[in-house]
């Protein structure tokens, strides 16, 4: 069985993986996370990353009226690598994400989501 | 008296096994100095949030309490050891939240008591009192009223608008609403952490959702406990409530409306409140500190007993985040990475419960006790100087 943190091992090594973090989507919280790049708060980032998921969420809700939106992974490419969230529903408290930002050369976008699925799935499984 | 966080930080030195209670509001459990759980009266703990959902009865969950505990409960495999982890974080920071800032008891230390769960997971005081601090800034930025928090939850009965979204914790609060729960009524109704749910009764409120409370104070006794209340933000925002309402311009969007309630409220103050908070914190954190741990060693020749001395005046009105233990806040600091959970792995070196498949990682979490050395160092240095005043 994963913990959190062995879940965090495993998602650094995705090829091309740079940094990864556990987010708690409800409160903003880093639960879990590698070694941030220079410069990066980890904390300041992880309140802005489930601000940007929840504003995704409630654009996608009022684009889609009548669907109940649930996201399963959320993928920004910019210029210089790939960010890929994807949220895991927990009994407890909405949802759980594993955020990863990977190399844009050297990662392969589609194993990195297979073995994102791959993960999420036993850890909450 | 000394502050709970900078009484569990000078519990570390001892290194006691046991459980300190304080007063009624709830139970810290200490596993050689070491917080392992915290559960406090006015939140679902971990029982509470395993059974809330179905996913475990609560039969099932006495049996395992009883006999069996953290191995019998993954063994038997109605939760992960991903999901209980998440989910004793959870209880653990929404007790710290509401416990923390608890004053006025004087704490009673048993030791020997352990709880169910086991010492399976260790927390930092330092990292449970930064994200304490972190969340009441993240309400305050939402909507700057704390009387949300205490008020029963009554939900307009129109919308100012033709729609709006509503998030799945929003939902489960609006259907449950009945005018006489609180939002941690709600909370323990809905087997949902009290942070989440006032986070919600916030975003309801900041969204012009909610019916605006009765202007008389309402003088309900959690009120006194509660730690998101602050002379500042009560004033403006009651006055920000009413406008609210009369507003009907912007109903959904949270910072559109929160403009328009500052405006109308005409006075600084209802917005700031999460500047101030968030900016002074860690610049002033440090020599705060120094004084507060001045102001503990100087009582000594004053009172009789340091102890028994009456709380500071200043100290209750002190985000607890400002207070003593926020210091190693600044990211550059070598546990920088393990900082935002305060959550950290199984001791290495002292490796107390075996078995266990935890071993072996903390790339990003730190040392187990409370990690800091300056801190410490500094408690040392304190007992020394106290000592020396004897």
């Amino acid at each position: 069985m994963l913990g959190l943190d062995d879940c965090l091992t495993e998602v650094m090594a995705i090829p091309g993986a740079l940094d990864a973090m556990l987010l708690d989507q409800t409160s903003g919280m880093a639960v879990a996370a590698s070694g941030a790049p220079q410069g990066v708060d980890t904390e300041r980032s992880a309140a802005a990353l489930t601000e940007t998921l929840r504003a995704t969420m409630d654009g996608l809700a009022r684009s889609c009226p009548g669907d109940t939106v649930r996201i399963d992974d959320m993928l920004v490419t910019t210029d210089r690598g790939h960010h890929l969230l994807r949220l895991m529903e927990t009994v407890f408290e909405g949802p759980l994400v594993i955020y990863v930002r990977l190399d844009l050369e050297r990662s392969n976008l589609a194993l990195a989501r297979h073995r994102l699925r791959d993960i999420s799935g036993r850890l909450l499984a | 008296m000394a502050t709970l966080d900078t009484l569990l930080a000078s519990l570390a030195n001892d290194r006691p096994t046991g459980a300190l209670r304080v007063g009624r509001a709830g139970t810290v459990f200490l596993d050689e100095g070491r917080i392992t759980y915290m559960e406090c009266a006015q939140t679902p703990g971990v029982e509470r949030l395993l059974t809330a959902r179905g996913r475990l009865p609560e039969e099932a969950l006495r049996r395992i309490q009883a006999d069996g505990g953290c191995e019998r409960l993954l063994a038997e495999g109605p939760v992960t050891l991903g999901e209980l982890q998440f989910c004793v974080l959870g209880a653990v920071l929404d007790a710290a939240f509401f416990l923390l800032p608890a004053t006025g008891t004087r704490p009673k230390f048993r030791p020997g008591e352990r709880h169910w769960l086991g010492g399976r997971w260790y927390f930092e005081v330092s990292g449970l009192v930064r994200e304490c601090a972190r969340r009441r800034a993240q309400l305050a930025r939402i909507w700057p009223s704390a009387d949300v928090d205490t008020a029963p939850v009554r939900p307009a009965s129109r919308l100012s608008g033709q729609g709006v979204t509503l998030t799945a914790v929003q939902w489960e609060i609006v259907t449950r609403a009945d005018e006489q729960a609180t939002p941690l009524d709600l909370a323990r109704l809905l087997g949902r952490s009290g942070y989440s749910v006032l986070l919600a009764v916030r975003r309801l409120a900041a969204s012009g959702l909610l019916t605006p409370p009765d202007p008389t104070p309402s003088a309900d006794p959690a009120g006194a406990a509660d730690p998101t209340r602050s002379p500042g933000s009560a004033d403006p925002a009651r006055t920000a409530s009413p406008a609210r309402s009369a507003d009907p311009a912007a109903p959904v969007d949270p910072a559109a409306s929160r403009a328009a309630g500052s405006q109308a409220a005409g006075t600084a103050p209802a917005a700031p409140p999460p500047s101030p908070e968030a900016g002074g914190r860690r610049g002033a954190a440090l020599p705060k500190r120094a004084r507060g741990g001045g102001r503990r060693a100087r009582p000594s020749p004053e009172t009789p007993d340091p102890a028994d001395a009456p709380p500071q005046p200043p100290d209750p009105a002190l985000p607890p985040g400002g207070g003593p233990l926020a210091a190693p806040a600044g990211p550059p600091d070598p546990p920088g990475p393990s900082g935002p959970h305060g959550l950290s792995g199984p001791p290495g070196p002292h490796g107390l419960s075996g078995p266990h498949g935890l071993s072996g990682r903390g790339r990003s979490f730190g040392p187990a006790v409370t990690a800091d050395p300056r801190d410490l160092a500094l408690l040392m240095r304190l007992k020394k100087a106290l000592e020396e005043l004897a």
